[in-house]
């Protein structure tokens, strides 16, 4: 660690401000830098475009100018990749065959599948199933055009349509390269030379490589997909392969936010909000309340105490969640009802109706007290163990200063304790409020987002957070899927939680000053 | 003096009563749980909270022979998969850490700003979102529907995205020891497999863990991914056992022997690498 962190130490005078007013001065200085951040990146816009414009603008020169000083090799490199690689000899073989493997199977995938898609790309296909006489004379099914194969596959001959361009400028830049040594007299770098490039000079992209590949396939292509099926009819009625879809434009935005739907989805994310609100707050003030009686010097058997906490997150979600649906469940009968019911009736005598109360299924503040409860069960030993870390690192002497000038428990924690963990679990409870926003497993296992009612012809459930709505639109009941509208609410719920990640992004320093801790 | 001791006494008591009401409260449900799965009645729907009678019965109907219908819940065949899916995925998965994290700590290189950029907004759209795409994407290679291959690389060909702790460790490892090795003309790569993995066991031992751990936990993708029983995970399988329609009233308790069953090596792992949590935690906000 550098100097600089020393210096950042907070002593415990720092935090005299209330609690009240650096939570005020807070919230305005997130909104005012919000509105900075967004102003800028606005304001950059232009000059984005215009250093895009540029460099595209410097590639062609660089094309151009390569052509231009090049000898015949190199120009014939533009039409036979890496040709000018290859002929100047067996040190650059390897490199330049790969080239031209490049093109080859890039010429490839763009004949016999890529071109065929990109040339539908615009409508999404336009042949419906149909039945007619094969070769044979036989009645049969014909298969129409697959929208969402046209979709896909567009987006990866995009892909890798970008990709092939990298690699022909490259491809020029090499030639050009090897052609310049000769001229010099360095000689050609050989396979070995190339090899030890990778493993130093490029290391970077030989290591970056495959996982960046990963990232591609597996996020960012169906990511974009799927940001493209918002701007189309893509639902139950319109499913491929039996049916097709289009482009509507900003149809499914309109429907999202208008009507039946809009009604749902400002309600949906009121509670998403409320949801992320109190799972984040009750988990933070229990946990640490938990954490500092457990860490308090004279209690002893801490790693006792600790470790029945411990327990109960250890159990994968989908055990203890649905154990826990289980054990609330309800029967409007007393010997059927679940037995947390049993509990209350038979140990407790409490009067409840016949079979205790539903839970889970039955009102709607109950069911989200409920969830709220029990994701404080399953998620405030998380808050616990990273309290307890972080009141291990709180320096002695800030006490000791302390009861030096006279501070008594209270004062001690709301001046030291208190500050110090917020210092430290600030930006991690925001991480921890944009990570409740997208909480599906609690929701999901315990409620599957009901209990449900019907608003104007579509069902709301009232424990839906925005993403187990997106589930349910779009997995729970293919039959009734909205992929189109589940598109729209993943952007919006894209965007609530980039709003509050921002926070984040603004307060943490280590995004500057990552390279001083070195 | 008395008075500050009658009071820490007092003080301390009512802390281990909480404290122990507390443990009661949060430990009862699986107790609760544990109990059931030992316990004669094998469904939720009976008039009690412990069983009457206890009996291996529920964990015997895990195993080939143990029940009837354990052809149509082979739940040692989701073990299986589970096991092959989290070994193949995480063994991927470390790798891809592992290099992400490097390149983007120690190399210095053009696009590494904008790299990191890029999976912090990435990191923002909620991962159901791209599922529906990728299922067919997957489906359109033969990598979906029932295919152990597909789930594992779904599972872990992203994982370059989730660099924060591991790069967070390797920040903390000092440039000099590299700088030295570069000078006795050590390469880069060198470096990473010579120098800076044997110094950073503890993380990679974390890496390593949670990466297995991941694929027994989740539910949704392999929901999506898997269609018949032979291929369930074992969270997709037991799922079954409180979900389908009559199946409450009569498989509860083998839900409660399954969960168990594979909820004791998750936790005993998971009590293993506490101390990494803390530290990914604690150490990652610290240095903010």
């Amino acid at each position: 660690m550098g100097n600089s962190d020393r210096s950042a130490t907070p002593t415990w005078k720092q935090f005299n401000h209330p609690w009240y007013a650096k939570l005020g001065l807070g919230i305005a200085g997130y909104f005012k830098n919000v509105g900075i951040m967004i102003w800028h990146v606005i304001k950059s816009i232009p000059f984005k475009l215009w250093a895009l414009i540029l460099a595209i603008g410097h590639g062609f020169k660089g094309l151009w100018l390569r052509f231009k000083n090049g000898d015949w090799r190199t120009r014939l490199s533009y039409l036979i990749m890496g040709f000018g690689n290859f002929s100047r000899g067996p040190k650059q073989f390897i490199v330049g065959f790969l080239y031209l493997a490049v093109e080859a199977l890039f010429v490839v995938f763009m004949v016999f599948s890529g071109a065929g898609y990109l040339v539908k790309l615009g409508t999404l296909g336009t042949i419906d199933e149909y039945f007619d006489y094969d070769a044979n004379g036989e009645w049969v099914k014909f298969d129409g055009d697959n929208s969402l194969k046209i979709l896909i596959f567009s987006v990866l001959a995009i892909a890798i349509i970008i990709f092939f361009i990298i690699m022909y400028v490259q491809n020029t830049k090499s030639a050009f390269n090897v052609q310049q040594r000769v001229q010099n007299g360095q000689g050609i770098s050989s396979p070995k030379d190339q090899f030890n490039n990778a493993m130093n000079d490029n290391y970077h992209i030989t290591v970056l490589a495959l996982p960046v590949l990963g990232v591609l396939i597996i996020t960012v292509l169906p990511l974009i997909c799927n940001i493209l099926v918002a701007f189309t009819n893509f639902n139950y009625l319109h499913s491929p392969p039996s049916d097709r879809f289009w482009w509507t434009g900003f149809e499914a935005f309109k429907t999202t936010f208008q009507g039946s739907y809009g009604i749902l989805l400002w309600r949906t994310l009121g509670w998403t909000l409320v949801w992320a609100f109190f799972a984040t707050f009750t988990n933070f003030f229990f946990g640490m309340f938990l954490a500092m009686i457990i860490n308090k010097k004279s209690i002893k058997m801490k790693v006792f105490w600790r470790t029945c906490f411990v327990i109960v997150i250890a159990v994968p979600d989908f055990v203890s969640l649905m154990m826990m649906g289980q054990f609330f469940s309800y029967s409007n009968s007393n010997i059927y009802t679940g037995a947390f019911n049993h509990i209350i009736i038979e140990w407790f005598h409490i009067k409840t109706g016949v079979g205790g109360v539903n839970w889970l299924g039955g009102e709607a503040w109950v069911a989200r007290i409920m969830v709220i409860v029990i994701n404080l069960w399953r998620g405030m030993p998380f808050t616990m163990l990273s309290t307890m870390g972080i009141l291990m690192n709180i320096p002695e002497d800030l006490y000791e200063s302390s009861r030096i000038d006279g501070a008594g428990p209270v004062r001690r924690f709301i001046s030291i304790t208190f500050p110090y963990i917020m210092f430290v679990m600030g930006p991690q409870l925001i991480t921890t409020f944009t990570g409740n926003i997208n909480n599906f497993n609690v929701i999901f296992f315990l409620t599957g987002g009901g209990p449900f009612t019907n608003i104007g012809g579509v069902r709301y459930g009232a424990t839906n957070l925005l993403i187990t709505w997106l589930y349910s639109l779009t997995m729970q009941d293919t039959a009734l899927a909205r992929y189109n509208i589940g598109s729209v609410i993943g952007i919006f719920t894209f965007i609530i939680t980039a709003f509050f990640a921002l926070i984040v992004f603004n307060s943490s320093k280590s995004n500057t000053q990552e390279d001083t801790f070195q | 003096m008395i008075g500050i001791r009658a009071k820490r006494i007092v003080s301390d008591t009512v802390i281990y009563i909480v404290l122990t009401v507390m443990v009661v409260i949060w430990l009862f449900p699986l107790v609760w749980m544990i109990l059931r799965a030992f316990g004669t009645e094998a469904g939720n729907t009976s008039s009690i909270v412990f069983p009457n009678s206890y009996t291996l019965e529920h964990f015997k109907a895990l195993f080939p022979g143990g029940a009837a219908d354990y052809e149509q819940f082979p739940y040692l065949t989701w073990v299986g998969n589970t096991l092959i899916i989290a070994i193949g995925s995480c063994v991927i998965s470390t790798l891809f850490v592992l290099m992400v994290s490097y390149a983007l700590s120690r190399l210095r290189f053009k696009m590494r700003k904008k790299l990191m950029n890029i999976a912090l907004i990435l990191g923002l759209f909620p991962g159901f979102l791209s599922m529906i795409t990728l299922y067919y994407t997957f489906n359109f290679l033969g990598l979906t529907p029932n295919s152990r291959v597909g789930l594992m690389l779904a599972y872990s060909l992203g994982a370059g995205t989730g660099y924060y702790i591991v790069k967070g460790f390797f920040d903390t490892v000092p440039v000099a020891i590299d700088e030295a090795a570069r000078i006795d003309g050590a390469s880069k790569n060198r470096i990473f497999w010579r120098i800076i993995i044997p110094l950073s066991k503890p993380i990679i031992v974390y890496t390593i863990l949670t990466n297995f751990i991941a694929p027994w936990c989740d539910y949704i993708l392999a929901s999506v991914f898997m269609s018949k029983a032979e291929y369930y995970t074992v969270a997709v399988g037991i799922r079954q056992w409180i979900t389908g329609l009559s199946l409450p009233g009569t498989h509860f308790a083998r839900f409660c022997a399954g969960g168990v069953l594979i909820s004791v090596p998750i936790v005993i792992l998971f009590l293993v690498m506490q101390k990494f949590y803390v530290a990914g935690i604690t150490g990652g906000a610290a240095k903010g």
